[in-house]
């Protein structure tokens, strides 16, 4: 009825430019060194392998359709999805009855906590490693408790196997979980708790219908975190299973050992599809059940 | 930016503003309508009106904090339209203060002179004279947070005219303060502009506040101006059914036009034929009127007379009361009446008549838009 | 009225021994979440202290050997300092970068584009570094950037994911109306960021500052690929010992050192929490 009105104006123009400015720098490093350099590994697993260069000259699809038809990669890429979620789901169960604990506190109390689980995730993973190897390893810690308790049969082989990776995966993720979780149930109002008791449900069902719904994003946080970061443990996974125990990062890292590119490509975008379908099926069974409405 | 801001707290070089079409949109919500406004240099303007009216974008339009979509704007008569904010000469009292919580009250007070690159031996006298004219010397080192709420408003004040800005900006400034301390620093604010012979744009949903302090008053509602004036004007002869009931409660009342002539409109309103000037509207038409509360005058009457009206409520309110009556079918009336006047004995249920002067009756038109 | 109420009835005793050993439970797994947690770590400070030759726990007795030892060994001496001043580096740039990322994204007026950007800066967060070490150092080879820069770029890039988490929360509690203030009194945009903006939100940028420092002096999985002999950061050295020399108690020491320096930063991030909640 009026003038038309343009849709943006000009204060909108001025914050994009000044947004622009400042945005560019951190926008082209990541491009450059992050994105770039992916974006090339992954033409570099659709090329014939070239002993003589980095990246070959044709056009394949060979080197996934090699991968992905031997038994060998196929059962290593099964250990490394079942092992993942193996840890996620014992992490879970574990973290989630801790952050619980946790929630239950005082809040002073429950701030000491927090910090004793932050401050590990800030100790590099491979001096964590080398404290499992310390407990596990034939004169470790816990054979020399064993025999100190009386026990007298042969010492436990723990370390360099699936196990020992599991346990000590799962206790360097636990972490994440635990304060993954513990965030979300701060969030949760109290008195969701207390008019689901106030109705008549027991702690049990309270806890069932009320809190754990409520703790969804929470769980869902922790979980992304956890099977993400078993993905490319490489140096756990190394240090506890022994030279033997393989999973997808640790052929991604022979591959680069022995300059096969290519492999060491496909490798990796294997290890990201699984990254990635996990996430979606996570992200999908955990969502809350009433965002399904809302817009993202 | 320093170039044209001398530093000096006393002669007057207060700045006109202007509004030349001008349109602010957030997307597809129009906040600014085609708005022009002029405001004289040295006076003290309100912009009134409820939330969500556009004063508050209007004055960050002036400001410089938002570009308007459409029209210009100009400070002393040249367009400042793309200037940014921090180069338009004008000081500005935020809402919530905005004090900056790292530094203490003279540092605050002393920024603006910095940012101007005067040196620090001239700036000194300044800030020391402002703060005493805000009556803070004593809490020149302290932070802030260690302030009253009307202590902090009075840094605000000091940090946004110690650089002698032409235009004072205030956004709701008083708005956070309790009641007797808002009315005292009303009658300060209002001094120090005087005294300091500064434009004061001030805005506000307090239409109180705004009668009470400003020179020249502007309604505002929708996006647009629903009607500029003094304060009496305003609120004697609102123009519009908004301006009327926005400006203190107010009867609105449909009078039916019984004769249209060159000179005059004769309507039919509570009972009485009254001539108003010609309005356009056609006989047989309704004209919505105002007639203040405190324009009408009650007497005795029984529930014999026909037109006889029935008191409904009368609520006792210190100085006067406010006294509700009404008849079978029609809109209640509400009259304010002092205490100590003749109708002070009226009562619950008692059958009055309202007694009025015809020149009361305010004819308004339609508001240009419902809100 | 009893026919009403169909909520189960408290059998006292039975119901308190129940709810007693509930909570035993959590309790339990509490404490051991903490013990498997922490245990690793304290164990190898604890034998780092030892006075024996080879691992024995508990040590037979206490002493400084190691450390003595690790600080005379140049491999691992140099290996520590690379790792300070890589971290330095990497630190400094990934703050830089994360304070104009969030400077950037304070100012768009488009949510949708904000959300996706913020996105793009957390990606490295998620994204396995271990295939980022590759990526790069293909990419390195390829466009002939030196590895110690490029060492420094992969920190920069793993880090700034944790400088940014920390900066962007800072800048969305500063309250904007500062800003305008100083802009309304004449401070020019760079003038109202150094005067008014960076006093205001500095526990943002040291704590995102020692976030990145802590990540970068851990990080593993690009550094496996971007070191090489004579040119290695102290994880990946203390990763060789482990891997063909055996668990020898200097590695235990280098590793302590490295837990002290986390303990000190640590602190710090913490003390800047509690100044600055004040």
């Amino acid at each position: 009825m009026k003038k038309p009105i343009p849709i943006k104006d000009r204060s909108d123009l001025r914050a994009y430019r000044q947004a622009a400015l400042l945005g560019a720098p951190p926008i082209a490093y990541l491009l450059v060194f992050f994105a770039l350099p992916i974006l090339y590994l992954f033409v570099a697993g659709l090329k014939t392998p070239d002993p003589t260069a980095f990246i070959g000259a044709d056009w394949t699809f060979a080197n996934y359709t090699d991968i992905l038809s031997d038994g060998y990669y196929l059962g290593v890429i099964v250990r490394t999805l079942g092992s993942g979620l193996g840890i996620v789901l014992i992490a879970l169960i574990i973290g989630y009855a801790a952050a619980y604990k946790m929630e239950s506190l005082k809040p002073q109390t429950r701030t000491w906590f927090l910090l004793l689980f932050l401050f590990p995730l800030m100790v590099s993973n491979v001096v964590r490693a080398y404290g499992w190897m310390a407990i596990l390893g034939r004169t470790g810690v816990l054979n020399t408790s064993l025999r100190a308790v009386g026990y007298d049969g042969p010492p436990l082989r723990i370390l360099f196997s699936m196990e020992a990776v599991v346990i000590g995966l799962m206790t360097i993720l636990l972490p994440y979980m635990v304060i993954s979780v513990l965030n979300a149930l701060n969030t949760i109002d109290r008195r969701y708790r207390e008019a689901a008791a106030s109705l008549g449900a027991s702690p049990w069902r309270t806890f069932w219908h009320i809190t754990l719904p409520l703790s969804a994003p929470g769980v869902l946080t922790g979980t992304l975190l956890v099977f993400l970061l078993t993905l490319s443990a490489y140096i756990t996974v190394s240090l506890l299973g022994g030279p033997r125990f393989k999973l997808l990062v640790s052929l991604v890292f022979d591959a680069v050992q022995t300059f096969q590119w290519a492999k060491a490509s496909v490798l990796s975008f294997i290890l990201l599809a699984l990254a990635l379908g996990v996430s979606v099926i996570l992200i999908l069974a955990l969502r809350p059940a009433g965002a399904g409405g809302r817009s993202k | 930016m320093s170039e044209n801001v001398k530093p000096a707290l006393s002669g007057a070089r207060a700045a006109s503003v202007t509004l030349r079409d001008v349109t602010k949109a957030y997307g597809s919500f129009v906040a600014v309508h085609d708005l022009s406004l002029e405001v004289p240099a040295g006076q003290f303007v309100s912009l009134l009106g409820p939330s969500g009216c556009g004063k508050t974008s209007c004055l960050r339009l002036i400001a410089g904090f938002e570009t308007p979509t459409a029209g210009r704007v100009y400070v002393r008569g040249e367009d400042v339209t793309n200037v940014p904010p921090y180069r338009r000469d004008l000081g500005m009292v935020f809402q919530s203060y905005a004090l900056f919580p790292h530094m203490t009250v003279a540092a605050n007070v002393d920024f603006g002179l910095r940012m101007r690159g005067i040196p620090k031996p001239d700036r000194k006298p300044l800030v020391e004279r402002t703060l005493s004219l805000v009556k803070l010397t004593p809490f020149a080192d302290r932070y802030p947070k260690q302030l009253s709420g009307g202590q902090q408003q009075r840094v605000a004040l000091a940090r946004a005219v110690v650089f002698k800005p032409g235009v004072l900006l205030l956004d709701e400034s008083l708005a956070a303060l309790d009641k007797s301390l808002r009315e005292e620093m009303q009658t300060e604010l209002r001094n120090l502009q005087r005294q300091l012979g500064i434009t004061a744009i001030f805005v506000t949903h307090d239409q109180e506040e705004a009668l009470t302090m400003s020179d020249i008053v502007v309604v505002m509602n929708a996006g647009r101006i629903e009607q500029k004036g003094s304060p009496a004007e305003v609120y004697e002869r609102p123009e519009t059914e908004f301006v009327a009931r926005f400006l203190g409660a107010s009867n609105i009342l449909n009078g039916l036009v019984t004769e249209t002539s060159a000179t005059a409109t004769r309507i039919r309103v509570l009972d009485r034929d009254i001539s108003l000037p010609p309005c356009g509207v056609a006989a047989g038409q309704r004209l919505p009127v105002s007639l203040r509360p405190e324009r009408i005058g009650l007497v005795r009457s029984s529930s014999l007379d026909a037109g006889a009206y029935q008191v409904t409520d009368v609520v006792y309110r210190g100085a006067h009361r406010q006294i509700a009556i009404s008849r079978s079918g029609e809109v209640p009336l509400v009259v304010v009446s002092a205490n100590t006047s003749a109708e002070a004995e009226i009562e619950r249920d008692h059958w009055v008549k309202p007694m009025f002067d015809p020149a009361s009756v305010i004819p308004l038109r339609a508001t240009a838009s419902k809100v | 009225m009893s026919t009403i109420n169909t909520l189960p009835s408290a059998v006292p005793a039975q119901g308190q021994l129940r709810r007693n050993l509930v909570a035993a439970a959590f309790n339990l797994v509490l404490g051991l979440s903490c013990a498997l947690v922490l245990g690793p770590i304290l164990v190898i400070v604890f034998v780092s202290f030892s006075s024996s030759e080879n691992f024995a726990f508990p040590p037979p007795a206490l002493s400084l050997r190691w450390f003595s030892q690790f600080f005379t060994t140049p491999s691992l001496t140099s290996a520590l300092l690379l790792s300070m001043e890589i971290a330095l580096l990497a630190a400094s740039a990934a703050t830089l970068l994360a304070l104009l990322a969030s400077m950037a994204l304070m100012r768009l007026p488009s949510p949708k584009l904000s959300a996706f950007l913020q996105t793009l800066f957390l990606a490295p967060l998620v994204f396995p570094t271990i295939i980022l070490g590759l990526s790069l150092l293909l990419f390195y080879r390829v466009a002939g950037i030196d590895l110690t820069f490029g060492l420094i770029l992969a920190h920069v890039t793993v880090a700034l994911p944790y400088a940014f988490r920390a900066i962007i929360a800072e800048l969305a509690a500063f309250d904007a109306g500062l800003s305008e203030a100083a802009a309304s009194l004449g401070a020019p945009p760079l003038r109202s960021l150094w005067h008014v903006t960076l006093p205001l939100i500095w526990p943002g940028l040291l704590s995102g500052w020692i976030f990145a420092f802590v990540v970068s002096i851990g990080e593993l999985n690009t550094s496996l690929f971007l070191t090489g002999p004579g040119f290695t950061t102290l994880p990946i050295e203390v990763f060789g010992y482990l891997q063909f020399e055996g668990a020898q108690l200097v590695i235990a020491a280098a590793s302590t050192v490295q837990i002290g320096i986390i303990v000190v930063l640590f602190a710090t991030i913490q003390s800047i929490r509690w100044i600055a909640g004040k």
